[in-house]
């Protein structure tokens, strides 16, 4: 928003801008009380959820001795999304007019990507899955490490809609604060990759000769392994307890999956290098770190954007495929791959078990794969593939 | 063509000697050795160093480095610890049964992928085009080993339950085996033809698991390459020649459509490889898969370090073969 628009704003509605620091405030201030009702009760409800959520966290990850998510984080994260349905809420009721000017990139982006129906069912349904994991000590209606809920391999009711396993567990309680784990490996070990790999792919692509022979050989070595066989090895020869196994699943996963957004990024940063925008910035003595992070790295992501999107669906995967072969979170704690292997050993008189966490990850990577391709097409055109 | 194959295989020496050192120095890194399973602290130091003397592990690391070099670059992979036999004749035991299941493997997911994604590129855009999309979408989504339980819990116990309980007793052959590699009761009893019909039974289901998800990406490969290809003049020409449609789609574009899939079937080898882990220990099969495993798990280093020279091997071998059968099937393609 520019100064000027500012100006033009009389004092109340200046005001009730203040109203984006809590929800609900600026349409109190503005005198509409139904939507700053509205406002006030989501918060309410998030900060319930949210503080209520603490409580049943503790309960559960305190066995382990660990807390997944640090309470503050959990009350910032909660305040961020109350913030931007607030935002959202308010430029719906006062739109902003816009001035006619040149469409800007992001604007294209969004217009490729609203057009794309498989995308937006993706983006729709990582959207529910992330709501439904944050809201999860809201519905779920059993502690998840509880024995005796009910009978043990009770097949599914009223009571426990998908059943109990071998302990009396509610497998629902359990899929539901799984797909809490099972996501946020995926995000973690994503986010470490994608770090690694920018940063070596560009800093090999940026000073080339020695440096990127080497750095690319190690790639190459890298991805000569089999991508599992390597996390097995890693993971079955360093088993370690409770919290540090699964510190050291993401860090896993994550530095193993560095190596093709390294080759990514370099190939970009070896084409931009020689693009006019990068030898004018050269030109005006800008420092290397300033003309890499500032002028190549942006142009170089939105491939990179792409390719995590994809792999957050297949490092789920593999996550579940360690913990399938017993090398993943160690139990009790609840993860979808956990959770499939338990139900492997009484497949054949409680199908129940190992089914709807399947169920669960084949929904999770699916959505994935349909946001990643969606944002394939909206961001890059030219990488189209497919339909 | 030859100098080019010879200079391949040359570039796998430092592979080799890059994925070896990498193992042995994780393995050295990780806590504990194979030893410890017989070492406790009551133990006398003496008796303690002799166990370890005895795995060849009280040396340093770097003696123990230099020598499974020299012993690798001698092709002698050692004694396994755990199963104290040679490990060449412990890899020799499971490598055909792993090549016999990516053999079923890849007789499912080539004519599957292949059929799949021609139909959807003839029917471009299509309701048929549509739904193949959303079944490789679902195949390729799905987890290997989740695909294959539910294989087990359809076919074996709930269809093959069903067979043996409403069919007559010579029909029940058609219920597939859950898991085991043979039937534990007879095998070594039957003749030939008997054992061949039971090593079928056995193999369909893991070859399924296995094929059913690369399926799905061959199809994706394999339809965008034929897309391609059939809006080629000589296709048109083909088509004005008045030829039949099918025979314009399997005689002129599916030929050429192939050749990008043949690259992708020398790259896919490793991974067969490393999705045999999963369905390996599903289906109990006593492959490669399950070796790695168990080595891994008892830190069995001369067996860790082989497993892993032959997957880089397959890799390398993977590559080459993809190169070579791509250049003998399309001329333009030269070797230098």
């Amino acid at each position: 928003m520019s100064p000027v628009d500012l100006e033009a704003t009389p004092p109340t509605k200046r005001l009730a801008r203040l109203g984006l620091l809590v929800p609900g405030l600026g349409h109190l201030l503005a005198g509409e009380f139904i939507p700053a009702g509205a406002l006030f009760l989501q918060s309410a409800v998030l900060f319930l959820a949210a503080t209520r959520g603490f409580t049943r966290l503790e309960a559960v990850l305190r066995p382990d001795g660990h807390l997944l998510v640090h309470p503050v984080l959990a009350l910032l994260a909660w305040f961020l999304i109350a913030a931007i349905v607030g935002l959202l809420a308010w430029r719906q009721a006062f739109p902003v007019p816009r001035a006619p000017g040149p469409t800007t990139w992001t604007a294209l982006v969004t217009r490729g990507f609203a057009a794309h129906r498989a995308g937006m069912l993706g983006l729709a349904g990582v959207a529910l899955l992330t709501s439904l994991t944050l809201l999860t000590p809201l519905i779920a209606p059993f502690d998840p490490l509880a024995l005796d809920t009910g009978r043990p391999l009770t097949p599914p009711s009223w009571v426990h809609p998908l059943g109990t396993d071998y302990f009396g567990r509610d497998v629902l309680s359990r899929l539901l604060y799984g797909g809490r784990i099972s996501l946020s490996i995926g995000f973690f070990a994503v986010a470490i990759a994608a770090t690694t790999g920018t940063l070596v792919g560009a800093v090999a692509g940026y000073v080339g000769g020695a440096i990127d022979r080497l750095l690319m050989a190690l790639v190459d070595l890298l991805l000569a392994f089999p991508n599992l066989l390597l996390l097995i090895t890693v993971t079955g020869l360093f088993r370690l307890r409770g919290f540090a196994n699964l510190a050291l699943i993401v860090g896993v996963l994550g530095l193993t999956g560095w190596m093709a957004v390294a080759r990514i990024v370099r190939s970009q940063v070896l084409a931009l290098r020689e693009q006019e925008f990068v030898q004018a910035a050269i030109a005006l003595g800008l420092g290397h770190w300033r003309i890499l992070l500032g002028q190549i790295l942006p142009n170089a992501l939105a491939p990179v954007i792409v390719y995590c999107t994809l792999a957050i669906g297949s490092t789920m995967l593999s996550e579940a495929a360690l913990s399938f072969l017993g090398l993943g979170v160690p139990p009790p704690t609840p993860t979808w791959g956990v959770m499939i292997e338990e139900g492997g050993d009484v497949l054949q008189t409680a199908p129940w078990i190992a089914t709807f966490p399947g169920l669960a990850i084949l929904a999770a990577v699916m959505c994935f794969n349909l946001l990643g391709d969606g944002l394939r097409d909206a961001l890059d055109p030219r990488l189209r593939t497919g339909p | 063509m030859i100098s080019y194959a010879a200079r391949k295989l040359a570039y796998a020496v430092p592979l080799l000697w890059g994925v070896v050192t990498l193992i042995f120095l994780l393995i050295e890194l990780s806590p504990g050795t194979y030893a410890d399973k017989y070492v406790d602290e009551n133990m006398p130091p003496e008796v303690a160093q002799m166990v370890r003397a005895k795995y060849q592990l009280d040396a340093p690391g770097w003696i123990r480095y230099l020598a499974l070099m020299r012993n690798l670059a001698l092709l002698d992979f050692g004694i396994s610890m755990d199963q104290e036999r040679p490990v060449f004749a412990v890899i020799s035991d499971a490598l055909p049964h792993t090549l016999l299941l990516s053999a079923v493997t890849l007789l499912v997911l080539y004519p599957a992928g292949i059929a799949l994604g021609t139909v959807q590129a003839v029917r471009q855009n299509g309701p048929i085009d549509t739904a193949g999309s959303v079944v490789a979408l679902f195949l390729y989504s799905m987890p290997s080993f989740w695909l294959a339980m539910m294989l087990q819990l359809l076919v074996s116990y709930s269809l093959g339950g069903a067979i043996e309980r409403h069919l007559p007793a010579w029909l029940h052959w058609l219920a597939l085996p859950s898991s085991d590699p043979y039937d534990a009761v007879g095998y070594d009893a039957m003749g030939p033809g008997a054992r061949l019909v039971d090593r079928v039974r056995h193999l369909v289901l893991p070859g399924v698991a296995m094929g059913l998800a690369g399926a799905a990406g061959t199809a994706r490969y394999m339809r965008s390459s034929m897309l391609e290809v059939i809006r080629q003049d000589y296709v048109r020409t083909a088509r004005a020649k008045g030829l039949r449609e099918g025979a314009v789609i399997v005689h002129h574009a599916l030929r050429n459509a192939l050749l990008p899939i043949l690259t992708l079937f020398g790259l896919s080898l490793p991974f067969l490889f490393s999705g045999a882990v999963l369905v390996e220990t599903i289906f109990a099969w006593p492959g490669m898969g399950r070796l790695i495993v168990t080595a891994i798990l008892t830190q069995d280093t001369p067996l860790i370090v082989a497993c892993f020279f032959v997957s880089t091997l397959l890799v390398v071998l993977g590559s080459l073969v993809a190169d070579l059968a791509y250049a003998w099937a399309d001329p333009r393609i030269r070797l230098a």
